[in-house]
């Protein structure tokens, strides 16, 4: 537990220590207000023209892309932890430290502290710009109850994330180059797999059942279910989320423990990056 | 007491198109306070060996036992009681305090809180950065990481700490700051001070025992005295003026066991240092470079280095070496 309080709080250190905490809240509210507002844009456009703008998709849509960019933006840290940390040779000590998946989960957590807070502050502000903007209130309910349920999704996606890092964490201990871009194409994946801007049931059977094989599309209609509705949902949605999330969190763990040993017969653990 | 100890140790790296044989049956002790040298050119095999011992990598075959756990079997009791450094790292966290670096190594290692502070004052009195412990790293001048990340290889205070190259780019009066450490940390906190080196000076100024390594291979072990005292041949620095002759391999010559030429392009002139099979060879020599159209305009006899220790064995300098391995 100690080391993991450590590995948190370094890794806060790190997210924020670059210029006045506060201000990377604030700044990480700017990516995923946008990304909330372009969808909603983009279905304004399109349902104005037919005349048939519904509060109730905005709503959708505001909550999927909020989650979805929360998620986004964590789901790096992890190969960021290892990337960055062979760079900087810090990766190799904290392995000699017999530490390195505690460190990993601690960079991952701080990261989802960091983002949580943004992605309810870009949840409240979008609510708000979509009003002023549009003229349309999205059918959202911010009740403490609400608002308590959306939290324990964020943490059951906390699970899920920390899974998918884990084995992006462990594709890193084998690189040479630092990988930004992979978690791009992973995030890229999510948006249509993990109903965030459109249900799953318009993709094709294969497809369809992909999609409901990820934590993250149960994750997100848990979350609707909350701010939305319809609440007896939330249960069931949750529930799948969770053991999905846990089976993904135990295959991450057991896939970088794998690369780390075979990273170690290999000699990749300390490998120089570029 | 041996705290480290390595038996019939080898690795081998492979890949598609070639096989490296990196360490090649390596046999060694180290006893606890002991300062220990493994000197050898770049690409000699040292770092494989301190990435085998500190579990960074794990052997092809052979036994590695560190304060009494084996390497493979045991690695979590032995990461536990090392400490490493290495000259090639970047030192830690770039936008955290050098304190912040510090402890949160401690905590990795377990160390109590106020053991930790205590430690962290210590080593940065010790190291003389006390009043950088607040900056953040990127701050800190290349000197200050330096010390920043011997500390932190103390921190968790280590049975046996491994240091790769350690004094690499530190200027002569840090350089000699470490080499002090390295002394005080083996005979008052009885440790066991592994270092990599390819200085020559700093293995015959610190060391208690030096092994000489070669292509993997551990060429000899002993202590700086007795290894210079088992080259029974006279070493014989010759100066010359080349004046756009070339002189070749000193081995080429008759009578030379190995050697190294230090050339001067602008004067023209070559230092050309030679282990001679005995004396009587040193005229042949100078006959047979003046034939090369070298122009040998003094000579003097030398007391031998660990360098000429290695040459005797390899028939080559570190240099020569390292320039053979980049080909």
């Amino acid at each position: 537990m100690k080391k993991l309080i450590a590995s948190i709080s370094l890794g806060l250190e790190r997210e924020l220590g670059w210029t006045f905490p506060p201000l990377v809240v604030l700044l990480g509210t700017i990516p995923a207000t946008a990304s909330v507002l372009i969808v909603v844009m983009i279905y304004w456009v399109g349902s104005s023209a037919a005349g048939a703008v519904d509060p109730s998709w905005i709503a959708f849509l505001v909550v999927g892309a909020s989650l979805y960019t929360h998620f986004s933006s964590y789901i790096w840290a992890p190969i960021s932890a290892v990337s960055e940390g062979k760079a900087s040779y810090t990766y190799p000590l904290v392995f000699i430290a017999h530490s390195s998946l505690t460190y990993v989960t601690g960079r991952v957590i701080a990261s989802f502290i960091e983002s949580s807070f943004s992605a309810i502050l870009a949840l409240g502000l979008s609510t708000v710009a979509i009003k002023a903007l549009l003229g349309v209130e999205p059918t959202l309910s911010f009740t403490p109850l609400s608002i308590a349920l959306f939290a324990l999704g964020m943490l059951v996606g906390l699970l899920a994330a920390l899974g998918l890092g884990l084995m992006l964490a462990a594709y890193a201990i084998f690189v040479t180059r630092l990988e930004w871009g992979l978690p791009v194409y992973i995030s890229g994946i999510l948006m249509i797999f993990s109903e965030a801007i459109f249900p799953t049931s318009a993709l094709p059977p294969p497809l369809h059942a992909i999609a409901e094989s990820l934590p993250f599309t149960h994750i997100i209609r848990a979350a609707r279910a909350a701010l939305i509705g319809p609440p007896a949902l939330y249960s069931a949605e949750i529930a799948t989320a969770s053991l999905l999330s846990a089976t993904w969190f135990l295959a991450g763990v057991l896939v970088y423990a794998y690369s780390e040993g075979l990273g170690r017969r290999r000699g990749y653990i300390d490998l120089r990056v570029t | 007491m041996a705290n480290v100890e390595v038996e019939s140790l080898t690795r081998v790296f492979e890949t598609r198109s070639r096989r490296v044989l990196a360490l090649d049956n390596v046999n060694l002790e180290v006893e606890k306070g002991e300062v220990f040298g493994l000197l050898g050119p770049n690409g000699a095999g040292k770092t494989t060996l301190i990435r085998i011992l500190t579990t960074l990598l794990l052997p092809t075959s052979g036994r590695a036992v560190v304060g009494g756990f084996d390497v493979v079997k045991e690695a979590k009791k032995v990461r536990g009681i090392i400490g490493f450094s290495s000259s090639s790292e970047r030192v830690g966290f770039d936008f955290v305090t050098a304190r912040r670096n510090l402890w949160f190594f401690s905590q990795l290692y377990g160390v109590p809180k106020s053991e930790a502070d205590r430690r962290i004052e210590e080593l940065a009195s010790l190291l003389e950065f006390q009043d950088q412990l607040d900056r953040k790293l990127y701050m800190l001048t290349t000197g200050y990481k330096q010390r920043l990340n011997l500390a932190r290889a103390l921190i968790n205070d280590p049975t046996v700490v491994f240091f790769d190259e350690p004094t690499n780019g530190m200027d002569v009066f840090s350089a000699k700051k470490v080499r002090e450490l390295f002394v005080r940390e083996a005979r008052v906190n009885s440790r066991t001070v592994f270092l990599a080196t390819h200085n020559m000076f700093e293995a015959e100024e610190i060391c208690d025992r030096v092994a000489i390594i070669d292509r993997g291979r551990i060429l000899a072990v002993d202590t700086p005295e007795n290894l210079k005292l088992t080259l029974d041949k006279p070493v014989v620095m010759l100066e010359t003026d080349v004046a756009g002759a070339s002189v070749g391999d000193p081995r080429t010559l008759d009578g030379v066991v190995g050697g190294t030429v230090k050339l001067d392009s602008e004067s023209e002139t070559a230092n050309i240092r030679v282990i001679l099979r005995d004396e009587d060879y040193l005229d042949k020599v100078v006959t047979l470079l003046e034939r090369r159209g070298v122009k040998v305009l003094g000579y003097q006899r030398l007391e031998p280095t660990l360098e000429d220790v290695f040459i005797s064995k390899v028939g080559a300098g570190f240099a020569e070496r390292e320039r053979s391995l980049e080909v």
